[in-house]
């Protein structure tokens, strides 16, 4: 089999993607811009910017934190979380001209350096800070800013693959849980300073109502999760728990199922069942709402491949999932939920239940030899 | 269970996916995009300042470096006018122009204004012409005390307010405002007029005793003091000052 090893490549959803991104992001902008000079047209060029680039990226921070439960409660979505780093480098961006332009207006062509003043200028007043105590609107709100724009920043850095890989997935996802984190200062960035100048409600009550909308949006998807675990009872017997029903997948499909706690994706290939990790190796995807293409495991999020029958990916990738042992019995499908050792080869439960019990013991396997997978080699995604 | 099945690197999504997600994505431009418009819509008025950044023009009159930088500007009429004196970015006058306290003076700068309050900002540092050998007097600015006064208002640095920045005040404005204070920008008190309308009154401090602290910028203040007037401009010489709201 000759291999094909193609180079990152931006296809023609990606370029779409950024494209109508950032046709999205220049409209709030103008938006903005074109509202404001309507109704204010003695505005300064500074407040313009300032203004324009910080709330264009506050909603797009709102969007790109709806994305992830949306897509959880509706796989139609799935669209829009692939790529979804891309809306977060353009938000970054905005925060950054926004943040920029901030320190240059309210800090630059004094008599300290505006990054000094950016963290000094409030503090040479001890009366204020211990008002600063007893009342919470007397905080400086800037601070907040400057942390959620060098969290956002790690982030807008590390966004490539080449960091994921090195700094591995644990790691890189923790990292990019932080964007919960950077929304919160933002939160209290808005709360102390611009909200305390202005007199309008409108702004107060958009952030509200955007942060009672992802709570919600958080709420649900986790409630479905939830429904989902519940449906899945944990009787255990001699090491196997029943996952799903033999009719719960069909064909070339998987499933997310809980087995013993863990989440498991279950998968009816050829006619014979299999079980792997839900974790996809690349970013932690719910492997098991993907589906099996040229006979490969493929991770809804951005296609990593794995075999079903023992986990690995398909030669030259190296990237190895857990399997389980699987079998049927009276129609319904029953998973052993300790995994078996890494590169064992699962010779899959026949969904017929009478065969089920004859299904031959796994046996371990060189990994990658004899892949199962004829399929072209898959491009990597690289958002 | 749905059908289609979507894997980023493919080139197209499946037809019924893409059309859902265009729909979405439609709807929530437009939700998003009024968002935005009736946030931008309900900013507060910015203030009616004006600043000619980028404009010169000649400034020519007698300078007083004390209380405060003013350059009273003599019109073909008589009637003078003055103009507070500041310098470049967060900066008061320099220390260069004080020496010519009492005399007439001739710069380049820009204009800064705001209901008939005047300010110049001495931007072509070159272009110093002093006029006059030995210090003058203009009876005209002689001070004139109009007695005692408490006054409570917001502490502004007067540059940013008179027209540099639109909007000047409140909390988003404070660290400028320290910082313009910390370099010498000539303080002033925001009043609120009864008829609603606001005022700055420019505040001066004792030699060597300063009753308030620049951190209090942007802050509601209260200052004890003299009410004077030099020419049309009125001056809080301030003996006591304290932040409101901070138990004392
Ligand atoms: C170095 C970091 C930052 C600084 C110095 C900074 C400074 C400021 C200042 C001075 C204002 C008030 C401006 C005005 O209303 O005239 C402001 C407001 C605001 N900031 Fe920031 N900011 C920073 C980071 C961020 C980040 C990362 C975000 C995230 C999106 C953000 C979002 C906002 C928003 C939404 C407002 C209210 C709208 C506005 O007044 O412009 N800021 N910020
Ligand atoms: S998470 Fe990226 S391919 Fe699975």
């Amino acid at each position: 089999m000759s291999l094909v090893y193609r180079a990152i490549d931006w296809n023609r959803q990606k370029r779409v993607y950024d494209l109508i991104a950032w046709g999205i992001a220049g409209a709030g902008l103008a938006t903005w811009v074109v509202t404001t000079l309507v109704r204010h047209p003695n505005v300064t060029a500074e407040t313009l910017v300032i203004r324009a680039s910080a709330w264009s990226a506050i909603t797009l921070l709102h969007v790109i934190l709806a994305i992830g439960p949306l897509a959880r409660l509706d796989a139609r979505f799935l669209p829009l979380l692939y790529n979804r780093r891309h809306l977060g480098v353009t938000m970054f961006v905005l925060a950054l001209v926004h943040a920029v332009v901030a320190t240059f207006q309210f800090h630059a062509l004094g008599d300290e350096s505006p990054l000094v003043s950016l963290w000094t200028a409030y503090g040479s007043d001890a009366a204020l800070w211990r008002q600063a105590v007893e009342d919470w609107v007397h905080v400086p709100f800037e601070p907040f800013g400057v942390v959620a724009l060098i969290i956002l920043l790690f982030m807008a850095a590390t966004s490539h693959d080449f960091w994921l890989r090195h700094l591995g997935a644990v790691f890189w996802k923790s990292l990019h849980l932080c964007v919960y984190l950077a929304y919160g200062l933002v939160l209290a960035h808005v709360a102390l300073g611009y909200l305390q100048s202005e007199r309008g409600i409108a702004p107060a009550a958009a952030l509200g109502a955007g942060f009672i909308g992802l709570a919600t949006l958080h709420g649900l998807a986790a409630r479905q999760e939830r429904r989902v675990d519940r449906e899945i009872h944990a009787l255990e017997q001699d090491g196997y728990v029943p996952v799903c029903r033999v009719d719960g997948v069909i064909e070339g499909r998987g499933r997310v199922v809980v087995a013993a706690g863990r989440r498991l994706a279950v998968w009816l290939h050829h006619g014979r069942w299999f079980a792997t990790s839900n974790v996809c190796r690349h970013q932690g995807g719910p492997l098991g709402e993907g589906r099996i293409i040229d006979g490969c495991i493929t991770c809804p999020w951005h296609g990593w491949n794995y075999q079903p029958e023992d986990g690995c990916s398909p030669p030259p990738f190296q990237e190895i999932i857990e399997t389980h042992e699987v079998r049927v019995e009276a129609a319904q499908v029953w998973v052993r939920s300790l995994p078996s050792p890494l590169r064992t080869r699962q010779s899959g439960a026949l969904a017929d239940a009478a065969e089920a019990a004859a299904g031959s013991k796994p046996r371990v396997d060189d990994c990658g030899r004899g892949g199962a997978c004829p399929s072209p080699p898959r491009e990597r995604a690289d958002s | 269970m749905n059908e289609e099945f979507y894997v980023g690197y493919l080139d197209h999504a499946p037809p019924a996916m893409a059309r859902f997600v265009r729909r979405w994505v439609a709807a929530a431009v437009v939700v998003l995009l009024a968002w935005l418009a009736v946030i931008a819509g309900q900013q507060s008025p910015m203030g009616q300042g004006r600043f000619e950044f980028g404009i010169e023009r000649v400034f020519e009159g007698l300078f007083l470096a004390e209380p405060l930088p003013l350059l009273r500007v003599a019109a073909p009429d008589g009637v003078g006018t003055n103009y507070v004196v500041v310098g470049l970015g967060k900066h008061g006058v320099p220390d260069v122009l004080r020496q010519y306290h009492g005399r007439r003076i001739r710069f380049r700068g820009s204009l800064i204004e705001r209901d008939g309050t005047l300010m110049a900002e001495w931007n072509v540092p070159d272009s110093l012409e002093v006029l006059s050998p030995a210090p003058e007097r203009d009876s005209e600015m002689e001070e004139i005390v109009m007695g005692d006064a408490h006054v409570a208002g917001e502490l502004v640095d007067t540059k940013c307010f008179l027209g540099v920045m639109r909007p000047a005040t409140g909390k988003v404005h404070r660290a400028c405002a320290i910082r313009c204070l910390s370099g010498g920008v000539p303080p002033g008190l925001l009043v609120q007029r009864e008829d609603g309308h606001a005022v700055v009154v420019m505040l001066v401090s004792g030699v060597g005793n300063v009753p308030w602290n620049v951190s209090w910028a942007g802050r509601q203040v209260k200052v004890r003091g003299v009410l004077v007037r030099r020419g049309e401009t009125l001056i809080l010489k301030a003996a006591e000052a304290a932040l409101l709201g901070a138990g004392g």
